[in-house]
């Protein structure tokens, strides 16, 4: 029994006193496929024996490493196949043209850069950017796990709230801009109801209240898509720990951030990536709505690089892309740390 | 083994379909390299003046074609050639009562005879008589007065049946002799007939419709045909009586052909695919406005009766061995919106260059709800992938934008050797000259100008004039009024724009405050006291009516404003007109109001900066063309006087010969050009007689035109931005400052980027 639950492992490992042990087999150990102790062999033969012995270990716990992961790596190669064609290649291509002029494709080396950082519409978009991404994640993750806690409390309902806050998700961004404008026109609903409180209408696209009017879009149309993955993980978490902690004297609060927190982190890192990944795609209602050039307070990086496309500034995308990549790259690496250590 | 027997086929699969893909590449390179072959087109020549109407294949060698001598003045006639239209002799004369006759529609028969409806002017009432005219191969005449309208368009079948559209509602079958119905074929809703065998083809907009006119029954449609006739969404509507948009013919053998602006086609009915026979693009029949009157087979060529720009041509389409099926030379041009002066003028370039095949992309067609900005992304994809286009026409594009991305060549050569031989308005052609290069190149352009009481153009120098004569009543034209910002822009758009790419604020303010304060006033005043004009405005503010800037992008009206404003200038002699004036004919008819009026002045525009021209068809070649020398070649072509003396739509030609030209046709007696224009107001009929502007007025028009210098700003994303915000300011919705402060933080952004 143990024999056919076992698997094949290729291990190779130091000793406390600097002797090696190399094996290869079935974790059980039922069958020792080149298993062998360094120490005895060297006792037997030698040193140059015993290196020679430790060589031959060494390929062949790397052999049976290579059969352990082969079907994992042919499994992978597909996909990575394609987003080697598709993502790396491409990025790999608009690397180069970072340090290349638009058209002529001249080395120019750092310049592209330089316009980039120096440029006032990057700086305006990259700090739009930046902090509607941190006024926003803290919000709907805040928020969506709110949601998710109370739902999961809910005995009647649930699955039917949990449809509702899901709507928005399946909503096309072309529907959604109609709702804007019904909503956020100057006579639109909003304002029409402002009027009748005897408040003074706001121009909501006109004015800085353009950011709030994207916040709240991009936490309604992802604040179920996130409820619905806290919940996913709340469902994980044993209710015998929870029965276990109320027979103890808990109440909801303690058992909320000693138990439901803690069991929750392994969720935050995706849900806070996958939150931060659609942060970007809120560019769409923003551009259908207010099109290349927007209020000021909304104009975002999206809006820049669509623009310098369409004046031909492939050089400035190019350099703006790679720093762009690389703060995604090191704020993902981040998280996963932080997780890393949580976890 | 099973999953290597899976490996291996795999491998296979994978090996085959890479193969396949370089097989494909090398056929078509093998395909490009020995496809010798086509259809190339020739204008056959006829006698002097003879207006050809039709033509038809009345034996196996022997061609006839009907139409009147001395150009429409003269009597009808028939001319015969058995030497596939080298030579014509005259074959029969119709009776001396066509020569006062209108043809509406005019058929020959395959015996030689034919049949057509006419009209005539009638008696001291102005009445219009029509007529049934028969006639034999002999020229031998009989007519019918008719009751009423006759509405049809005749068509012979090959057996001599006369069929007849008749109100494009339904088909019948005439007695020849008389023109009376001897039978209903059907009740349907069609553009166009054809008949082909016993079938009459009926083609609506968007369908095609077939009926065995010997028993009136429907027959089954050819789907094959009908796929051809409407792919690629094309849709065939009559708007003229002088043609068609497809006209069919049926060859001995019962083969049935068709043409149309993309060339002429052949098919056997239900018998397989519809081959292209000719490539349109490669012809006449692309340029823009051609009207087809009637197709022919003879000996495997084509003969086409068509209208190009109101000239009869008789063309003949005969297949050549010794050059290649396709061009083997490509020239891509590209332009935002469909520009009829370059499709115009591809077609003659391509007929100077046969081995050019000359290739027009326009990337926003008005139908597909493609924006602009979507227009230049999928244009700079191109580029960058390198398929872009090799010419670009710049209008509505950034011409600084791209020669700061080393996108366009350097057109100093082709312009210097254009103006020293021909002769350039050098103040035009040089406005994109920078230090290193001249980027580009306008076709055409138009003036700023305003016009109407001299006594009030005179004073017009600034905003304030203009909002002094806002506050009066009805001393601007009313439509000006509604297109005000479209109309200003240009020259005002240079005057904001500081030299270190920064935006004067005081100086748009003063544009925009202006703008919406002439309209405030004008509604105050003149609107207000006017119920006329009130009628005039609630149509615009509810969008039953639409402005210049609207109808702009589907008809180019902001390139000549004038062109509208003559009527108005005559019902309102009072009255002042601003816009741009980009046409002999707008300024013919302003000099031809002034004879009617005395009142009717004309000077350039001096509001916020002087002597502006706005470009038109500005031209560049992209830098990264592998056909440059054939780009620059197009652009030499636009520039010199044959090229700019077909140019319509883009303004006044830059070459000074085709200018001269224009201001005094050889062909034509200028004199004798004049005619006659009618508007009604609901109570009172106007009419101008169009006059040719007397040598003195000339000078006048030669005069602006030398003295502009300043070009205008032409980029379409601060155009667009301005407009879109002072139309919030006049809808209520902003104040003029708001306006301001909101297209300030745009522009900004624009410029930083």
């Amino acid at each position: 029994m143990l024999r056919a639950k076992g698997r094949m492992r290729g291990v190779c490992s130091r000793r406390a006193d600097g002797t090696e042990r190399v094996s290869g087999g079935y974790a059980d150990g039922a069958e020792q496929i080149s298993g062998r102790h360094v120490d005895e062999t060297r006792r037997v033969s030698g040193r140059h024996a015993g290196r020679a012995d430790a060589a031959q270990g060494r390929r062949h716990a790397a052999r049976a490493r290579l059969r352990r992961e082969l079907p994992g790596i042919l499994f992978l190669m597909p996909g990575f196949a394609g987003v080697a064609c598709f993502t790396l290649l491409p990025f790999i291509e608009v690397v180069v043209r970072s340090f290349q002029s638009a058209v002529t494709t001249q080395w120019v080396g750092l310049k592209n850069y330089r316009e980039v950082f120096s440029n006032t519409a990057f700086q305006t978009a990259a700090s739009n950017t930046l902090r509607f991404t941190a006024v926003c994640i803290p919000l709907l993750v805040a928020l969506s796990l709110l949601l998710a806690v109370v739902l999961q409390k809910l005995k009647f309902g649930k699955n039917l709230l949990k449809s509702m806050f899901l709507i928005p998700v399946a909503v096309p961004a072309a529907s959604v801009v109609l709702v804007w404008k019904v909503l956020f026109h100057s006579n639109g609903l909003l304002n029409g109801l402002i009027l009748r409180f005897g408040g003074e209408k706001i121009s909501w696209m006109g004015s800085s209240a353009s950011f709030a009017v994207l916040v709240i879009s991009y936490l309604w149309k992802n604040i179920g898509y996130d409820m619905v993955l806290w919940m996913a993980g709340l469902a994980g978490i044993p209710v015998e720990i929870y029965e276990a902690a109320r027979v103890d004297g808990a109440g909801e609060w303690k058992c909320f951030t000693r138990i439901t927190l803690p069991n929750l982190l392994p969720s935050l890192y995706t849900i806070t990536v996958l939150s931060f990944l659609n942060s970007f795609k809120v560019f769409r209602e923003a551009w259908l709505v207010a099109g290349d050039y927007p209020h000021q307070s909304m104009y975002l990086l999206q809006h820049l690089y669509n623009n310098w496309f369409r004046e031909l500034s492939f050089d400035k995308i190019a350099a703006a892309a790679v720093v762009n990549g690389a703060v995604v790259f090191v704020l993902i690496l981040l998280l996963q740390r932080a997780w890393d250590s949580e976890v | 083994m099973r999953n290597r027997w899976k490996g291996f086929m795999a491998g296979l699969l994978s090996a085959v379909l890479c193969m396949g893909s370089f097989g494909q590449i090398t056929g078509s390179a093998e395909e490009s390299d020995t496809a010798m072959g086509r259809y190339v087109e020739e204008e056959l020549t006829l006698p002097e003046d003879f207006y050809v109407r039709d033509i038809v294949r009345t034996d196996a060698e022997t061609l006839r074609i009907i139409g009147t001598t001395e150009n429409m003045e003269g009597s009808m006639a028939m001319l015969e050639s058995s030497d596939g239209g080298a030579s014509w002799e005259e074959a029969a004369e119709l009776g001396a009562e066509c020569e006062e006759m209108y043809f509406l529609s005019l058929k020959l028969a395959p015996d030689g005879g034919g049949a057509g409806t006419a009209m005539m002017s009638g008696d001291e009432s102005g009445d219009y008589s029509y007529y049934y005219v028969s006639f034999d191969a002999q020229g031998n005449t009989q007519s019918r007065q008719l009751d009423d309208y006759p509405g049809s368009n005749l068509l012979f079948a090959a057996d001599g049946t006369l069929l007849a559209l008749q109100l494009w509602s339904r088909i019948v079958t005439l007695d020849r002799a008389t023109g009376e119905v001897l039978a209903t074929v059907a009740e349907i809703s069609a553009e166009v007939i054809g008949t082909v065998g016993t079938q009459v083809l009926a083609v609506s907009g968007t369908q095609l419709a077939q009926y065995d006119y010997t028993t009136g029954e429907p027959a089954a449609i050819d789907t094959e045909l009908e796929n051809a006739l409407f792919a690629d969404g094309a849709g065939y509507v009559v708007t003229t009586s002088m043609g068609f948009p497809i006209v069919f013919a049926e060859d001995e053998d019962g083969r049935l052909y068709y043409v149309t602006d993309q060339g002429i086609f052949a098919h056997v009915m239900d018998g397989g695919v519809v081959e292209k026979a000719v490539d349109g693009s490669l012809t006449s029949l692309y340029a823009p406005g051609v009207e087809i009157c009637a197709l022919t087979v003879l000996d495997n060529c084509f003969y086409v009766v068509c209208n190009i720009d109101g000239y009869a041509k008789l063309l003949k389409y005969v297949y050549d061995e010794s050059i290649s099926s396709v061009p083997q030379n490509e020239l891509t041009i590209y332009s935002l919106k469909e520009n009829a002066a370059i499709r115009q003028a591809m077609v003659l370039f391509q007929k100077q260059h046969p081995d050019t095949y000359v290739k027009y992309v326009a990337g926003m067609s008005g139908n597909d709800g493609v924006t602009a900005s979507d227009a230049l992304r999928t244009l700079n994809t191109d580029i960058l992938a390198g398929s872009g286009p090799d010419v670009l026409v710049l209008d509505g594009m950034s011409v600084d934008t791209y020669r700061r991305q080393g996108l366009l060549t350097d057109l100093s050569d082709v312009v210097k050797e254009v103006s020293e031989s021909e002769g350039l308005f050098e103040n035009v052609t040089e406005a994109y000259r920078t230090e290193d290069m001249l980027a580009a190149v306008p076709g055409g352009f138009s003036l700023q100008i305003a016009a109407g009481d001299p006594a009030l153009i005179e004073g017009l120098d600034s905003m304030a004039a203009l909002k002094e004569l806002a506050a009066q009543t009805n001393a601007i034209n009313a439509t000006d009024v509604i297109s005000l910002t479209g109309l200003l822009y240009p020259s005002y758009a240079g005057s904001w724009k500081n030299e270190d790419d920064t935006i004067d604020q005081e100086k748009l303010a003063e544009f925009v405050n202006g703008v919406c304060e002439v309209t405030r006033l004008y509604r105050e005043n003149a609107v207000a006291e006017s119920q006329e004009l009130q009628e005039l405005f609630a149509r615009y503010d509810s969008g039953e009516y639409t402005s210049y800037e609207v109808m702009d992008d589907l008809y180019s009206i902001m390139d000549d404003t004038m062109a509208m404003d003559v009527i108005d200038l005559l019902q309102n002699p009072d009255q002042v007109a601003v816009g741009t004036l980009g046409s002999v004919m707008s300024y013919m008819g302003l000099t031809s109001v002034n004879k009617h009026t005395g009142k009717c002045a004309e000077s350039l525009l001096a509001l916020g900066q002087q002597n502006v021209f706005v470009p038109g068809c500005v031209l560049g070649v992209v830098s990264t063309s592998k056909s440059q020398e054939r780009a620059l070649d197009f652009v030499r072509y636009m520039l010199s006087a044959e090229g700019q003396c077909q140019m319509e739509g883009s303004g006044f030609p830059v070459n000074r010969a085709a200018f001269e030209e224009l201001l005094h046709p050889s062909s034509e007696d200028p004199k004798a050009i004049g005619f006659t224009v009618g508007s009604s107001d609901g109570e009172e009929f106007t009419e101008l007689t169009y006059e040719w502007p007397t040598e003195e007025e000339l000078d006048v028009l030669r005069a602006m035109v030398e003295q502009v210098s300043v070009c205008a700003e032409t980029e379409r994303v601060p155009k667009e931005v301005i407009s879109e915000e002072i139309s919030r300011c006049l809808s209520g919705e902003i104040s003029a400052d708001e306006a301001v402060n909101s297209i300030m933080q745009k522009m900004n952004l624009y410029l930083a980027e």
